[in-house]
């Protein structure tokens, strides 16, 4: 099942980008929906300003609409995004240090550059702690959960089940397991919302 | 109903949709603002229990990208095509024009008699005979001015003065 879950994604992303190429521009802003938060998140790892971070995933998902026409498929869209997205991260992380004027560094030589890790921008005191508090709140309102809440959540989001899997392993109907993980999301988020909803 | 499909949200997330209920719902977040910031609730909240950091997603992020792709002078993947096919017929129709255009000027240029002499050159006998006869011209003339050279060499030898041919007579000599 969880295979066939990311199959599914994988038709759906394929019938999206089918219809990118056709012309559908409409068809690559719900693949900008689908994927923004993870490659925000995913350029976020590189780029600790939260600003920066967004200029970089929004110059991603343009060179992402541009380079379309030549993706034939033989990667997941996804896969691809991902790797671009990495790519435009290095670059960035590169051009800046080298404080060039230069914007585009060649994606192999900032894959090999070996000082990008330490080029990272630093966290700011402020993100240190929002982090830590987000992380206390996130164990502390798990624990707070109603037992089968908390199983079903922590099987699909720190497992990677899919709803088939928790629902043999929690011995009851898939409808009950895709109840249970709405009901524990909206939970985690009532604790979370001051946290992450601050901008 | 609300809850229904936030429910259908949560599992859109999961991908335990199918193809079809996933694109269409995505179709509806994408047009919804309501549903649009459940989609971010639940994006947010796995993410950051994943990582234990999140970074806020600006809600005007897509509209910025729309703005860049739709606004900027890049062409759609299609467009694009549409726009190499179309270089390629106004270089072909520009290579046409150039090719009547040269052709034109060279035939305005070039003097009438350069189209017909190749096939006078083919078929007017007289012309290839007229060599010969400049030849044989060329040949009297010159055996006569060489008759004349000995004979007013040896009568300038005999006058006394060597190698002096006169010049005016020999001039005078072809006049005649």
């Amino acid at each position: 099942m969880k295979h066939e879950g990311r199959q599914s994604s994988d038709s759906v992303d394929k019938e999206l980008v089918k219809r990118v190429q056709e012309g559908d521009k409409k068809a690559f802003d719900i693949l900008v929906l689908k994927y923004q938060h993870k490659i925000i998140q995913l350029i976020g790892r590189y780029i600790k300003d939260p600003s920066e971070a967004l200029d970089v995933a929004q110059e991603s998902f343009i060179k992402t609409y541009r380079a379309l026409a030549k993706f034939r498929g033989e990667s997941a869209f996804y896969t691809w995004l991902y790797r671009i997205a990495i790519n435009t991260a290095k670059n960035h992380l590169v051009s800046r240090a080298r404080r060039s004027s230069e914007n585009e560094i060649d994606a192999q030589v900032a894959e090999q550059y070996e000082g990008a890790s330490r080029l990272r921008s630093h966290d700011t005191p402020e993100h240190i702690l929002l982090s830590e508090e987000i992380a206390l709140t996130i164990r502390s309102t798990i624990d707070e959960l109603p037992e089968n809440l908390r199983v079903a959540i922590v099987l699909r989001e720190f497992d990677g089940m899919s709803y088939e899997e928790i629902a043999k392993v929690m011995n009851c109907p898939v409808g009950t397991v895709r109840s249970r993980i709405f009901r524990a999301r909206e939970a985690i988020y009532k604790k979370l919302q001051p946290l992450i909803d601050y901008r | 109903m609300h809850n229904n499909l936030e429910e259908k949200i949560s599992m859109l997330l999961d991908n335990e949709l199918s193809g079809a209920e996933a694109i269409l719902l995505l179709e509806q977040i994408e047009q919804d603002d309501r549903l649009k910031q459940v989609w971010d609730r639940y994006n947010k909240i796995s993410l950051t229990l994943k990582s234990n950091r999140y970074i806020p997603v600006d809600r005007h992020f897509p509209r910025r990208i729309k703005e860049n792709i739709y606004l900027s002078s890049t062409p759609s993947p299609q467009s694009r095509g549409n726009r190499y096919k179309n270089w390629g017929y106004a270089l072909a129709a520009s290579l046409v024009g150039v090719s009547i255009l040269t052709w034109t000027y060279l035939q305005t240029l070039s003097p009438p008699k350069n189209s017909i002499e190749p096939i006078a050159l083919v078929q007017t006998v007289p012309k290839s005979t007229e060599k010969p006869n400049v030849i044989y011209q060329y040949n009297n003339l010159d055996s006569r001015l060489n008759d004349y050279l000995v004979t007013h060499n040896e009568s300038a030898y005999s006058a006394g003065v060597q190698g002096m041919l006169p010049y005016a007579r020999v001039v005078s000599y072809t006049h005649k």
